[in-house]
């Protein structure tokens, strides 16, 4: 039986600025997530490095996709580990300097948490008799 | 001691030796299976023989798109049954995106003169669980056929002035890169091992250095 891997990206980036180095980018077949040591002997950027100047994160696979798809640009916080990702702005189509927020898919999902507190505190206080 | 022995007691007795060299055994052969006609030469016309008729059975299993996967030079029986074996397996499938990087140190092939040629990206890819035989690469993630290039068995792609073909050129491990002119058909050297095709994975030749480059593996 064979069987299929979704394998999520792994980002290095520089730990004193989050500027991304290499993205491994996400596979699908008969491949498995690279090691580190395999990630530095095939990418010369890593190579030329030392250990103690680069970090990664790993992410599932189709974690981020829609934020991918529409970024003009993704960085991860060194202080954090997070990802975060530049928008375009629609209003404004002239390049910009990147600004780096918390991916789009976080804050909808904190957004939609917040509506439903909020919905349940309604709730509560409406049926709650004077 | 063995031989004719004169024993003290005087007469002669004989003592047979031991062991016979093979090649004073004659055989009768009465169905006349062999040319030769002592022990030692019909053995090497049977080892001959055998390894023939390995060498048949693996071009045939390749022929039919198996593997055969040897240690040695001639492969073993238990090499060519798992090669049968393979005969009709499932293909493998493994894709995903790359970035280009710089060609780096070491070239992929030298011109008609000789000359190193340089200024060609290349795109590594690791952490496949098989080893490919036939590699598709394509700019960007849309498959536009005059964009891609195609690395595999008898399969022939354009960059530049040369053809790419891969071939089981080293059959212990790896495959390596061919280059040959479009027209001349003139090939060239590799220059260096930096294109090459492992069990886990590749690293090719592309036009750009920084590039974003989906791959396709089947094997």
């Amino acid at each position: 039986m064979i069987i299929i891997n979704f394998v999520g990206r792994k980002i290095y980036y520089d730990k004193a600025t989050g500027n991304v180095l290499v993205d491994t980018y996400e596979r699908v077949g008969l491949v498995r997530q690279t090691t580190e040591e395999e990630d530095v002997a095939a990418f010369d950027i890593l190579k030329g490095r030392s250990v103690e100047s680069y970090d990664f994160i790993e992410l599932k696979y189709g974690e981020y996709a829609q934020d991918f798809s529409t970024c003009n640009g993704y960085r991860v916080n060194a202080t954090t580990s997070a990802i975060e990702f530049s928008y375009p702005n629609p209003a404004n189509p002239v390049p910009q300097d990147p600004v780096y927020v918390k991916p789009l898919t976080d804050q909808i999902a904190e957004l939609k948490q917040e509506v439903e507190a909020l919905k349940a505190q309604v709730t509560t206080t409406t049926t709650t008799p004077a | 001691m063995e031989g004719w022995n004169k024993p003290s007691s005087g007469g002669s007795t004989y003592t047979h030796p031991a062991t016979h060299p093979a090649n004073i055994i004659t055989v009768a052969d009465e169905d006349n299976h062999f040319t030769s006609t002592n022990v030692e030469e019909v053995l090497k016309e049977l080892f001959t023989s055998g390894n023939s008729g390995k060498i048949l059975i693996e071009t045939a299993v390749i022929s039919k798109g198996g593997t055969v996967s040897k240690a040695g030079t001639i492969a073993t029986f238990s090499e060519l049954d798992a090669g049968i074996q393979s005969i009709g397996a499932p293909m493998r499938y493994a894709s995903g995106t790359v970035n280009s990087q710089s060609q780096g140190s070491g070239y992929f092939y030298t011109n008609e003169t000789g000359t190193y040629l340089t200024g060609l990206g290349k795109v590594v890819v690791t952490g496949l669980t098989f080893q490919p035989k036939l590699i598709r690469i394509y700019k960007g993630t849309a498959v536009n056929p005059s964009s891609f290039y195609t690395w595999g068995n008898y399969q022939k792609n354009i960059i530049g002035n040369y053809n790419y073909m891969s071939g089981m050129e080293d059959p212990s491990s790896d495959l390596t890169v061919i280059v040959q002119h479009k027209t001349t058909g003139v090939p060239y050297n590799q220059g260096s091992n930096l294109a090459i095709v492992t069990a886990t994975g590749f690293t090719l030749p592309v036009k750009e250095s920084y590039g974003q480059y989906t791959w396709e593996v089947w094997g």
